[in-house]
């Protein structure tokens, strides 16, 4: 693999080169290894100090004991069964401070500064405010579930809302006015993307604007260009929304002197400018929001677009008097205000100072409708039709543990209906999925015994209900997808185990079937009622072989998953394996495609995908020939043509191809 | 540096740690420099690394293992350190010169200067895959089996990150 940015420009080398420790704190260090050296020694009396050093020395052990004890005690504490209502109910205690002085005590305490802090005062909010520590015998793994555990009602989803089960409706994405849209996790939720279309014009991100390009076969052109950086000099752009005749931009740009931080230099803003696109060859900008922290991800449903930002707070800006210090702010064409205390949420032991800054904003008003600042981040970001969970990190068990917050959405408003926690983290969005009233979870989980996977079934109020866990030990979870009652589970360590799990009784999840494949599938994409497609890497049964591959899996008959195709697909470096948004789906056409880098150049690969016969090449696009792209590479089909828009963090290009031929018919900077 | 191959059992603890130390001393620096705050906190990082190293005598099967261990510690032992390194300093109420320690880490030329703040102000998913491409001349592929990443979300990160650095700097240094 070749890198277009060989060589580097000598300053690196340069900085490095200064970046070394003083002969003083190198010292300091020996002085210190050697001391240590002693302790061992004193420690293990009848030992020979210089004999072969076992591994399983006196305070090793000690340690690793100690560990695998606060895990007992860890999960024993953690989330219980609790369906019948008489046992313990016990779960993290997020609460919802009373003033910002208590906002500033929890984030003092998360950055490390300040004085002790005192118990953090709070007033009960939100849903679960008790926290009760069980036995240390406890291990929740053991507890028997009770007999008049009640069952969750499946809820049928409605035709009109997206499927709650996460599952597409029809195979996402759906074509609406013959053109393909977004490949996103829940059909209808759309997804920001630097790449948007409503089958009649392209907008495409390029890091400085946003271009329009207009869709028409052999006469494409670029229509118009938005100039984010006449509304903010600094603005870099990350994502699109399209909401009817609103172009929804998602860029970031420093806080600067928009705050009095003292730190500002080093701070993130989040900025969305809405543009009116009545006409598309002259936008319109109609209004601009803001609020603190980088960028995580958006969502448009129903007029609204739901942004959520990490806002990390630095312990040397805190000013226990100044709450601008230690409180994101939100802005709207209302004004600039700092989140309400009673818009906050701290969850216990986060790992950082840091923020999930979620808001509600109505693309019509171009204003706020809601908001909402958990302390303890969110690394990941699911949304469903009634929820967005925040999967955040949190230190309280050893081994690393998921905060869950479910804030609960109506006509745009928020309000933060539960929270919960399990062991272990989320891969990624589609870790998580909504059935009925039910979140499912997949997590890895690292102990004292290496890593487990597990899979949780937890009510509303974020609870246990029923679980899976120590799947596949020693391997790691490489992808996840939820299909109605049953849940795909790939992880791999040689071997790509893919497990099908019945979810139909959400107290007593059960593996229905485990089928073990070479490689491993990063991405999986339930291809009608019977199939899922896998995108990943080939492999044989030593190991991996460096190749990707697609898979074609008959999933009809759960406990007998079969593999029933498999195509090699060339190239050395394929995005879309980590970036489901890279995914070309044409549900229309049965197509499936996807850029990959060869030594060759950038190819865009399209297959038909044919559950008889298998994956079949359409078209191979050389876009550059020996050229590297290092940005996205997205494509769309409208009517009869496909095109590619690639080579935006340098020249962009789009490019138009007959979709049966697959010949270029027009080519357009960007 | 010498190019030592370290033996794990065969010898005691500490001369194996001590040879680990003088062969990567520099690299466990320089990623403790640019993952926190100021020398003093890099210090720090750097004391702990190899203590736990020394204390835990990973079981690494070639040099290569031992390099990744040390990489990912450093990162996580910095993380934290630079989050919580302000809890037990005193900080001067009167103006008072601030030990030197306590200053952000100096470069020789302003240029450099503003490229290290630039990169501190980098969310650490994007500082870690710029530190290793561009202060350890570390590929791809190299740089995706240390974090556990794949190659395309290495360069993903890295694509971002570059981006971020020059609305930062503005400067041609990121450019691709």
């Amino acid at each position: 693999m070749t890198d277009p940015t060989d060589p580097r420009d000598p300053l690196f080398a340069d900085m490095a080169a200064q970046m070394r420790p003083d002969e003083t704190v190198v010292r300091a260090l020996d002085a210190q290894l050697v001391a240590e050296q002693s302790t061992v020694v004193t420690l293990q009396p009848g030992t020979h100090p210089a004999g072969p050093r076992s591994r399983w020395s006196r305070p090793t052990v000690w340690i690793a004991a100690a560990a695998a004890l606060v895990l007992a005690v860890g999960i024993g504490g953690g989330v219980l069964l609790s369906r019948d209502g008489g046992s313990p109910v016990v779960g993290p205690s997020g609460s919802v401070p009373a003033d910002y002085h208590a906002v500033y005590v929890a984030v003092a305490q998360a950055a490390g500064v300040g004085p002790t802090p005192a118990p953090v005062p709070t007033r009960p909010g939100g849903a679960d405010p008790t926290f009760n520590a069980p036995p240390p015998d406890a291990s929740w793994d053991d507890r028997p579930v009770p007999d008049d555990v009640d069952m969750a009602e499946e809820a049928e989803p409605s035709a009109k809302e997206p499927s709650a089960d996460g599952a597409p409706a029809q195979r996402s994405p759906s074509s609406d006015d013959d053109h393909t849209s977004t490949n996103v996790q829940v059909a209808n939720i759309d997804e920001a993307d630097i790449v948007k279309t409503d089958g009649k014009r392209l907008y495409v991100v390029t890091g400085t604007h946003v271009s329009v390009v207009e869709l028409a076969g052999p006469k494409t052109r670029k229509l118009a260009q938005v100039d984010v950086a006449t509304a903010d000099r600094w603005l870099s752009v990350v994502d699109l929304l399209l909401d009817d005749t609103t172009l929804v931009v998602i860029g970031e740009t420093p806080s600067g002197a928009s705050t009095k931080r003292s730190g500002s230099d080093r701070s993130v803003d989040t900025v969305v400018q809405l543009y009116d696109i009545t006409k598309p060859s002259a936008p319109s900008l109609r209004s601009t929001v803001r609020q603190s922290g980088e960028y995580r991800t958006a969502r448009l449903w129903q007029g609204k677009v739901y942004l959520v930002s990490d806002f990390t707070v630095y312990g040397y800006e805190i000013d226990e008097d100044d709450p601008t210090t230690f409180v994101p702010l939100v802005s709207d064409r209302k004004g600039t205000k700092l989140v309400a205390p009673s818009d906050v949420t701290l969850m216990p032991d986060p790992a950082d100072a840091r923020y999930a800054v979620a808001t509600a904003l109505d693309v019509r008003t171009g204003a706020h409708t809601g908001q909402q600042a958990v302390l303890g981040g969110a690394d990941t970001v699911y949304m469903s039709a009634q929820n967005l969970y925040m999967g955040g990190t949190s230190t309280s068990r050893s081994g690393g543990s998921t905060t869950l917050v479910r804030l609960a959405l109506a006509d745009g408003q928020m309000s933060v209906a539960a929270y919960g926690e399990v062991p272990g983290k989320l891969l990624n969005q589609f870790a998580l999925d909504e059935h009925g009233d039910d979140l499912r979870v997949v997590t890895t989980a690292r102990d004292h015994r290496g890593t487990t996977s597990n899979l949780y079934v937890l009510s509303a109020d974020l609870r246990l209900v029923g679980s899976v866990s120590d799947m596949a030990p020693g391997e790691q979870v490489k992808s996840v997808r939820f299909a109605g009652d049953v849940g795909y589970v790939v992880t791999f360590r040689q071997t790509d185990p893919l497990f099908a799990i019945n979810l139909s009784d959400p107290a007593h999840p059960q593996v229905m079937s485990e089928l073990k494949i070479p490689g491993f599938s990063a991405y999986l994409h339930p291809w009608d009622d019977g199939h899922l497609v896998g995108l990943g890497m080939a492999g044989t049964n030593a190991g991996l072989s460096g190749g990707f591959k697609l898979s074609l899996f008959d999933v009809s008959n759960p406990y007998d998953v079969t593999q029933t195709h498999e195509l090699a697909v060339p190239g050395d470096h394929c995005p879309a394996m980590d970036d489901h948004h890279a995914v070309f789906v044409d549900t229309k056409n049965d197509l499936i495609g996807f850029s990959v880098q060869a030594p060759d150049g950038l190819h865009y690969l399209v297959y038909q995908v044919n559950p008889a016969y298998g994956f079949t090449v359409q078209h191979d696009l050389l876009l550059m020939p020996r050229g590297w792209e290092s940005g996205p590479v997205r494509a769309v089909r409208a009517g009869d043509y496909l095109y590619v828009s690639w080579g935006a963090s340098a020249s962009g290009t789009v490019g138009a191809f007959e979709l049966t031929t697959g010949t270029m018919v027009a080519q357009t900077a960007i | 540096m010498p190019a030592a191959t370290v033996e794990p059992s065969a010898s005691t603890g500490l001369v194996d740690t001590r040879a680990v130390v003088t062969c990567y001393q520099d690299m466990v620096y320089r990623i403790a420099v640019t993952h926190t705050q100021c020398r003093g906190d890099a210090d720090d990082v750097f004391q702990e690394v190899f203590l736990a190293y020394h204390r835990r005598q990973p079981e690494c099967r070639d040099d290569e293992h031992r390099k990744a261990w040390l990489i990912t510690t450093t990162v996580n032992i910095a993380r934290r350190v630079s989050t919580s390194s302000w809890r037990t300093r005193v900080v001067p109420l009167h103006g008072e010169t601030v030990d030197a320690a306590l200053q952000p880490f100096r470069f020789r030329t302003e240029l450099q200067d503003a490229v290290a703040r630039a990169m501190s102000a980098l969310a650490y998913e994007y500082r870690t895959v710029l530190h290793l491409f561009y202060f350890d001349d570390l590929p791809v592929a190299t740089i995706a089996e240390v974090l556990g990443l794949t190659p395309g979300a290495v360069k993903m990160r890295l694509s971002r990150g570059r981006s971020l650095m020059r609305t930062l700097l503005h400067e041609g240094l990121f450019d691709d």
